[in-house]
């Protein structure tokens, strides 16, 4: 009744509240426009929104599902178990079938099986998790330390500019994969591990844009009047500076993505990845695997193919983001 | 700066494990065996007296050497000096990274400026594309290729015995060339696509329709006036993308058996052998900070305008 109201008494002040779209149809017309303007982009989008779902999501799920349930003491297998059944060719990334070792591809085993038979399909979607698992966390870490450390010495400058910057120098300093190696080596590696650790090393390097942006921000006028207002540092550095610097953050992260897969699979390629068994390209693709490629030439093809696949989205999709959140750089490269 | 990271990186949470470790050998934990040891390795005492003896700065007064004095301690594992196996392995490891930068730079200068040359043409967007694509596949992957590709049909395999430079030229030469090409090759996509936006930039350049204008051949407008702008950011580039180079020279070492740093490196890290890797954070990080000064100053001499400022 309050709507009807309010509506006649705008149409007597010859007055109508600006028509604001429900947020999904926004959502979904925005999308719908960068799928026009840059198709390529879209589709590795899709490409990555895939590989999140099907390492993720899926998995995710189903745990909680099984879990919840009371199915299985550790829901894992469970999950493993009923891909198994329902597919028929997705088989859990550890089982092993001793009887079918380096196999070529069959209708049991798509892409044929390892050195210890096991399927290298399953492997490979399961190697997907960890990729996916281990880049988007480490890039929500690095941009969360970047982004702080950005903003605030982009906010105050002075003596925090300067001493933030000098931990920034140092940090850029290092040569990255000798000290994650060295990290890594004496700490022992596994899932959170490879996140905290690369995310720290990268975050401080992420600041320098963002810094930048801040600083271009702190002269507009909105900064002055919301300090006129009264609205106190932080307010003002989460209302109003973290939403004009987000879109470089989110172009920092595309950008970052590929790059820590690349460098995650580096990591397993020398064994200080995820501990065996659990699956990761890089990993398929070391020194155990390496002595039997002569046989099977699929070990050596498929996982550097995933990976290439999962990083050339990630770069495409960054580029095209980057073309339509940057207008500074459209078309340049 | 960086000895301070490094030190506390490693000396905070260690010593512990390691002390574990070599007791674990003599099969008994006593106590004074334990101290003794302790000594002898030159971690007893508090974290920041244990760090001057590594700098060195407690050598006046009557401390053990340390790096100021040229001393970077001894193996845990083999006993040999730290200093004298990086003698060794520094140059190989060195020797590599620069063949492999050499290499991404030859590659990619020519091919970015044919694909300004020929912007949207078929060249061009042909070698966007494989640029882009080699900046996405892990260049580790390309040589388990060639490795496996080139055994299966051609029936060879990367040389098992290294041999130095000064011992073999030609041999170590034909060891080298191959990890430096594939090392170079990740970088050289990234290469490609800035050498490419920087040349059509300065191509569109005033001055450059001025030297055509004074009839100046094609050749030496391309060569003298607009690649060497071109090329200056690209130096910045090359600059970052060093530990690009570096971590490529780790990799490499692993899968070709080459007798470098980052051999090292693996071998002392799996063997919580904490001078070695101490030692090597240390001439790692060294290294990188000398390329990255020698680009800053290879600025200057591309662009003089730098060098009045």
């Amino acid at each position: 009744m309050a709507v009807s109201e309010l509506g006649s008494i705008a149409e007597i002040e010859g007055w109508t509240q600006p028509k604001q779209e429900p947020f999904i149809t926004r959502m979904t017309k925005g999308l719908w426009k960068f799928c026009r303007r840059k198709p390529l982009g879209a589709v590795c989008g899709f490409i990555v929104v895939f590989f999140f779902i099907v390492g993720d999501v899926i998995p995710e799920t189903l745990n909680k599902i099984s879990s919840t349930a009371g199915i299985a003491e550790s829901p894992v297998p469970y999950v493993a178990d009923q891909l198994e059944q329902t597919t028929g060719i997705i088989y859990p990334y550890s089982k092993q079938d001793l009887r079918a070792r380096l196999e070529g591809s069959s209708s049991k085993h798509l892409l044929g099986t390892d050195a210890i038979g096991r399927d290298i399909l399953s492997r490979l979607l399961y190697g997907a998790r960890t990729a996916v698992m281990v880049s988007f966390g480490a890039v929500a870490l690095n941009q969360t330390i970047g982004a702080t450390i950005g903003i605030m010495s982009g906010y105050y400058g002075g003596w925090v500019d300067k001493g933030l910057y000098r931990v920034v120098d140092v940090f850029q300093a290092l040569p990255g994969l000798v000290v994650l190696i060295t990290v890594l080596g004496i700490f022992g590696s596994g899932l959170w591990q490879l996140v905290f650790v690369i995310g720290l090393y990268g975050g401080p390097g992420q600041s320098r844009v963002v810094r930048g942006q801040t600083i271009y921000v702190m002269a507009s006028p909105f900064i002055e009047a919301a300090r006129v207002i009264g609205a106190s540092d932080i307010r003002i550095m989460f209302k109003y500076v973290l939403p004009n610097v987000a879109a470089l953050i989110i172009l920092n992260a595309t950008v970052s993505l590929g790059f820590i897969v690349l460098l995650e699979a580096s990591l397993s390629f020398l064994g200080y990845g995820l501990p065996p068994p659990f699956p990761s390209w890089g990993q398929m693709l070391s020194l155990e695997g390496r002595q039997y490629m002569r046989t099977q030439p699929g070990l050596a093809i498929y996982p550097g193919v995933a990976i290439g696949i999962l990083v050339f989205s990630f770069n495409l999709f960054g580029d095209a983001l980057r073309d339509v959140l940057d207008p500074r750089l459209r078309g340049s490269r | 700066m960086v000895t301070i990271l490094t030190f506390l990186f490693l000396r905070v949470f260690l010593p512990a494990d390691v002390i574990d470790l070599i007791i674990g050998e003599y099969g008994r934990n006593d106590p004074a065996l334990r101290e003794a040891l302790e000594k002898e390795l030159g971690i007893s005492g508090n974290l920041f007296s244990q760090y001057l003896d590594w700098i060195g700065l407690s050598w006046f007064w009557g401390g053990p050497t340390g790096i100021l004095q040229g001393d970077l301690g001894e193996s845990l594992h083999s006993g040999r000096p730290v200093l004298g196996e990086l003698k060794r392995r520094v140059p190989v490891s060195f020797e590599l990274g620069l063949w492999a930068q050499m290499s991404a730079i030859v590659v990619a200068v020519p091919l970015g400026v044919w694909a300004a040359l020929k912007q949207d043409k078929w060249p061009d967007y042909g070698l966007r594309s494989t640029a882009i694509l080699l900046n996405s596949v892990p260049s580790f992957w390309i040589a388990v290729l060639v490795i496996t590709f080139g055994s299966i049909w051609f029936n060879w395999a990367p040389p098992i015995n290294f041999k130095y430079l000064t011992e073999d030229p030609v041999a170590h030469l034909k060891i080298m060339a191959l990890p430096a090409i594939i090392i170079g090759i990740t970088p050289s996509g990234g290469l490609i696509r800035l050498i490419r936006t920087q040349m059509l930039e300065v191509l569109r350049q005033d001055y450059i329709r001025t030297a055509h204008a004074k009839g100046l051949s094609q050749n030496t407008v391309l060569y003298k006036h607009a690649l060497r702008n071109a090329l200056i950011p690209v130096v910045t580039v090359i600059g970052v993308g060093l530990p690009n180079i570096i971590a490529g020279t780790v990799i490499f070492e692993q899968i070709f058996i080459i007798p470098g740093m980052g051999r090292y490196l693996v071998d002392a890290v799996n063997n919580l052998d904490y001078p070695v890797v101490q030692g090597l954070n240390l001439v790692f990080a060294l290294l990188l900070m000398f390329s990255i000064l020698l680009v800053d100053l290879s600025y200057a001499f591309l662009d003089p305008r730098i060098r009045f400022r």
